[in-house]
This record gives C-alpha cells, structure tokens and sequence, in this order.
C-alpha cells in the first residue's frame, strides 16, 4: 500500500502527444533510462538464466556473425 | 490479428515504440521498449529480448515509463493488441530473437496470486491461437520449468519467437 502511495505522490501529468513527438528524442531517451524499465530488463535476465531454454541455440545463428 | 489497434511511432534504430491509448480517461501515452537480455551461460549475445510496457509520465521534470497496471481507460483489448502487434511486428524482423514478456504484479494482484497483465497477454494470445501458432511460436514458465505453451493454462512468463 505505501508504495502505491508514494507512487501516486511522485506521479505528476502525463505529456502530451505534441511535446512527446516535439522532443521525442529526449523523451524517448529518459524512458529508456526509467528505473522500472531497468529493473524489469535485470529481473528478466536473473529469471532467464535460471531457467532451461526453450531450444538449443544456435552458435552460429546469423545475428552473431554481424 | 486482425484486431482494432492504435498507430504507433518508433524511434529510430531502436526498439522504443509509443502510442496513444484514447479512452473514457482521455489520452494516455504509453510506451513499449524491446531490450537484449544481457549474455549468459545460458543465451548467446542479442538472442534474447525483454519487452516492457507502460504508461509515459513525467515526473520531477523528466519522463519515465510507469508500469501502471491499471489505466483504466477503458481499452485495455485495444492495447494489448497494439503491444502484441509490435512484438508481432518485432520478431518478424528478427527471426532469431526470443522473446520474453511478464505483466506488472501490482499488490491485489500479488494477494489474488494472479498476474493481470500476463493473463490480458494470454487472453489475446490464446484467443487468437490458431492464426499466431502458425507464425511464431510460444513457451511458457510456471515455477522455473519451461514447457510449449498450453492454451488455457496460466503461466509466470511467456517466450515467443518466429517460426
């Protein structure tokens, strides 16, 4: 519950459409730095390294030999 | 899936998209970020993505994607289509990526022992199945153990990738 309400404090307005398009790139670069985005990519990675992959990959698949 | 969706934007050479949910709550802009998974014993490098989703807010002076699971707006089909058209749309770029999704457990969630957003992803996955599972295919995790995906059963995280 508290952190829902800290949540809620920290919340402010969302941007608009406009000043999202009008500054996307900065926009764009603050959300790839969201702590939440962060945590969540850290947290897929430990999950994934613990479980079996679906396939056996590939060592030679195409996009590694870019 | 032929399903009613939003237009979205995507940054260039990257895998950020956004879009406008417009409901009873009026405009809310939500992102979609598709990140590599780092390496591991397990994965190669740049095999493995992670997609988050949330809700653009500005907070502080600055932006951030809040995984707010409940906007409320009042479209949820409608977004949840347009997240899975984008990871559609990713992974038919890139064959070779697997990719992972996991809802927000918010607190009622967590006491209900439910994952919502999982369960809105696996309601548009399983009823749209016979169409998907012809292109791509899907795993799911329950309890750490990997199996194919089983239609109606609920899972921890899905995997998907291109036939």
């Amino acid at each position: 519950m508290s952190t829902a309400m800290e949540k809620q404090k920290t919340k402010e307005t969302q941007p608009s459409t406009e000043e999202i398009l009008a500054d996307k790139e900065r926009i764009f670069e603050a959300i790839r730095n969201s702590p939440f985005l962060n945590r969540k990519h850290q947290e897929a990675a430990e999950y994934l390294s613990k479980i079996k992959p679906p396939f056996p990959w590939d060592e030679e698949c195409p996009q590694n030999e870019e | 899936m032929n399903k009613d969706i939003y237009p979205f934007y995507q940054a260039e050479d990257d895998f950020l998209y956004f879009f406008v949910s417009s409901g009873i709550k009026g405009d809310i802009q939500k992102a979609v970020v598709i990140s590599d998974v780092p390496d591991s014993s397990n994965y190669p490098s740049d095999s493995v993505y992670n997609l988050g989703f949330g809700d653009v807010v500005a907070v502080s002076s600055s932006w951030i994607l809040d995984d707010s699971p409940r906007s409320g707006n009042g479209d949820m089909p409608k977004v949840i289509a347009t997240v899975a058209l984008i990871a559609m749309d990713f992974l038919r770029e890139h064959p070779w990526a697997l990719l992972s999704l996991e809802g927000y457990v918010d607190e009622k969630s967590a006491l209900q022992g439910k994952n919502h957003r999982n369960i809105l992803y696996q309601r548009a996955i399983d009823s749209n199945w016979a169409e998907l599972s012809t292109e791509f295919r899907f795993w799911g995790v329950k309890s750490g153990k990997t199996e194919d995906y089983i239609v109606g059963n609920q899972y921890d995280r899905i995997l998907v990738n291109f036939k």
